[in-house]
């Protein structure tokens, strides 16, 4: 009896560890060194130097390809594939050393999943690699992502042709770490035809205004004036920062304690309970189709999809966000790092392609083949560079005058984590009509409690 | 005769050697892909180390008394009471509806075959497509089902978004996939049923209610304790489908233990952390599953 109760329990054991294999299955220990980003492995992977020769020309050769190596570029979106594809044909017939092989690895959740498995294993690692900016800001403070000023040094690179906040999105304690590439900024989208017809031409350019607008907008189109989509970080951060509101102080601790933020959450709530306003917490597409099925005027999305929606039966116009305190866009999307992990010789290769791949001229046929955000000052202010993108995308010119409305997010690593009780915290409010001071101070104390580390 | 027992004994012996080495390969397959990982995590849960890091040192028990001094905090204590919420929603789905559709379906014709075929196909649909699919039903403004609502007369209802009926969302697609396999199953054990029990209780006068609760039933109780342990242990393991359909939301009201895990480990890095929170859900689907086992050793009948 006493056996077969041990029997009973050891199967019951087989059957339920199968739940924990996956987060045990690799030992630290057997993870080989991600190798750093740390001066000391540098040293010793660098050749001594020679008699006569400096030492300054020593570090620099260590970044030179000298023999063949072939490298896999991992990016997101199998919409790409094609511009990947041809790009890649492009640099590997003008390289002698170098080969790229364009992998596309599913969206960002799937590609952080990849990378961190093969980090953890030390094998696997592509030479290059696209990530969201949420993550890549853990990337930097963990050491996963090479750091780029040594390379850019010995190749030239000169970063301050990017857009400030651009390249300060890839930079974590004054060190560049990765190079913007899918990037793009939250704009107003608006049913311009629709607004016409009931002689609202003008897009507010004052909070009092938007509160009027909306109301004219309900009443004389009888749908909804603006709809949120209140699941997206982007945008409420940008919501939070325009107000006062920021996620970590100088101090480490919250700033979203603004009265000015509390208040205009007060009266955004009054909008949504007058059905001016629709806070969504559907996702991004969701809310889209609501816009384009023309049962909402206005959305504020991200600019790249601009593209998608400017092909359509009624003329879409798109808005810069004047109506908050600050009228500040935080920047969003991928930039590429090269993984810290890999060899010396592939870390070279690779960036050599990120410095084609961030270019001026490629990265300008990036943005008129995505949509996304050209990336660099002297493409930007050279209307006839952009004359292609301004031509397909008219509205797209707005969104470049405000370059200087761009902002790099705040840099911690506790980014995503930290705006989940902080979002959760004002759509609750909002939606559910939860006691504001209550969930507020509950939000700030949860906020705080995960910028200390916990 | 006592020099033939020691023989006989060898016989034995050596008999039992062969089987052991026979099964020898079964069990350190099991061992190293099982036992070995799970070993492991409990040494992982005294360590600090960060997924993305490659160094890590032994911190004793700082992630256990982080468990236990945070539990609320760190949404366990929540996230274990929506996945019980759900398990019991699943578990009633499959042992119930399954065991009715098993019912209706039972009749061997061609027609019920191709019903049980269509019955049994979302099984062959993978979670990620059915979620989206779902996600496109469920919408709220041009769903499906909203649709049908208002046809009905009803108003469109937040599926998805909201508190109340997200994890009904999640369950309807979790259903729609599984019960296909249970309704199988009871048809499977069902067929193994003799007929002539039934005959004979009818013979004696059982109505078909009696002879379904008396006969039918218990005969299918050890199918109802497979069906029970297997769609608990893995109702309690839901990960895809929320992850889908609702990721977690709102406001955390389908986030369940693996997500937690996976949340710990994947997003946050902290896989000490997240090795603390499996192996006590570990050691809670260990109880769970003995006890159920122990309390089921009188009341399941394998007699037949």
């Amino acid at each position: 009896m006493k056996k077969r109760r041990m029997f009973s329990v050891l199967m019951a054991a087989a059957v339920t560890t199968g739940l924990l294999s996956g987060c045990g299955s690799k030992s630290p220990q057997q993870a080989p060194s991600a190798a750093a980003a740390s001066g000391t492995e540098k040293a010793a992977t660098q050749a001594p130097a020679a008699p006569g020769e400096t030492k300054e020309a020593s570090e620099a050769s260590m970044y030179q390809v000298t023999e063949p190596v072939s490298i896999e570029y991992w990016y997101n979106g199998s919409v790409n594939e094609e511009f990947y594809n041809k790009l890649a044909e492009d640099f590997n017939s003008s390289q002698e050393l170098i080969t790229v092989t364009p992998v596309c690895v599913g969206d960002y959740g799937a590609i952080g999943e990849k990378i961190t498995a093969a980090q953890a294993a030390g094998t696997g690692l592509p030479g290059l690699c696209l990530m969201s900016v949420d993550r890549i800001m853990v990337y930097m403070e963990s050491g996963v992502c090479e750091p780029l000023d040594p390379y850019c040094q010995e190749y030239g690179v000169d970063t301050s042709d990017f857009i400030d906040a651009f390249v300060n999105g890839g930079t974590y304690n004054d060190v560049t770490y990765a190079f913007p590439h899918g990037v793009s900024v939250a704009t107003f989208y608006i049913n311009r035809e629709a607004l016409a017809k009931v002689g609202l031409d003008t897009f507010p350019s004052t909070w009092d205004e938007f509160k009027t607008w909306c109301k004219d907008v309900y009443e004389k189109t009888g749908k909804t004036a603006y709809t949120c989509a209140c699941m997206q970080n982007n945008i409420l951060y940008n919501f939070a920062y325009n107000w006062g509101g920021l996620l970590v102080k100088e101090d480490g601790t919250t700033g979203f304690d603004s009265e000015t933020l509390k208040q205009y959450i007060r009266e955004m709530k009054e909008l949504v309970d007058a059905g001016y306003v629709e806070w969504s917490l559907e996702g991004v597409e969701a809310v889209g189709n609501k816009f384009l099925n023309q049962d909402t005027m206005c959305i504020n999305v991200s600019c790249t999809d601009y593209g998608n929606y400017v092909d359509n039966d009624f003329e879409v116009g798109l808005a810069w966000n004047y109506t908050a305190e600050h009228g500040i866009s935080s920047v969003a999307g991928s930039w590429m790092f090269i993984p810290s992990g890999q060899d010396q010789m592939s870390k070279n290769a690779a960036f050599v392609f990120a410095q084609y791949l961030s270019s001026a001229d490629v990265n300008l046929e990036w943005a008129k083949f995505s949509s996304y955000l050209a990336t660099h000052k002297s493409t930007i202010t050279d209307d006839a560079k952009m004359a292609d993108i301004y031509e397909a995308l008219p509205e797209m010119k707005m969104v470049y005058e405000n370059s200087d409305n761009y902002i790099e997010k705040i840099k911690t690593p506790y980014f995503s984590k930290a705006m989940k009780p902080f979002m959760e915290a004002i759509n609750q409010i909002i939606l559910e009509g939860a006691d504001f001071d209550e969930t507020w101070n509950g939000m700030l104390e949860e906020v705080n409690y995960i910028l200390a580390g916990n | 005769m006592k020099a033939n027992t020691s023989g006989q004994k060898r016989k034995i012996k050596r008999s039992n050697v062969e089987e052991f080495l026979c099964v020898l390969p079964a069990v350190l397959l099991v061992m190293v892909t099982t036992y070995y990982p799970l070993a492991d995590l409990v040494r992982i849960s005294f360590t600090d180390w960060n997924l993305l890091r490659k160094d890590y040192h032994y911190v004793g028990l700082k992630n256990w008394q982080w468990f236990l001094e945070n539990a609320t905090g760190n949404n366990f204590y929540r996230d274990m009471g929506t996945t019980l919420k759900y398990t019991i929603g699943s578990v009633l789905i499959s042992l119930i509806l399954g065991l009715v559709l098993a019912l209706l379906m039972s009749r061997m014709t061609k027609g019920f075959g191709a019903m049980r075929a269509i019955i049994f196909l979302p099984r062959y649909v993978g979670m990620s497509s059915a979620g989206i699919l779902f996600l496109w039903i469920l919408n709220k403004d041009y769903g499906i089902a909203n649709n049908v609502i208002e046809l009905m007369g009803g108003s469109r209802l937040a599926w998805v978004t909201s508190k109340g009926l997200a994890l009904m969302s999640v369950l309807m697609l979790t259903g729609w996939h599984s019960v296909g396999y249970a309704m199988m199953i009871y048809l499977s054990a069902m067929t193994g049923i003799p007929s002539s029990y039934q005959e004979a209780a009818a013979l004696d006068g059982a109505s078909r209610t009696q002879r379904f609760f008396q006969i039918t039933l218990p005969l299918l109780s050890p199918t109802i304790l497979f069906l029970l342990v297997t769609t608990f242990i893995s109702s309690m393991k839901v990960f895809n489908a929320i992850d889908i359909l609702t990721g977690g939301g709102p406001y955390g009201s389908t986030e369940v233990i693996v997500y937690l895990i996976y949340q710990l480990g994947f997003v946050d890095y902290r896989v000490d952390r997240a090795a603390v929170v499996s192996l006590v859900f570990f050691v809670f689907l260990l109880v769970v599953t003995v006890l159920t086992m122990r309390w089921s050793e009188n009341k399941v009948n394998y007699d037949m």
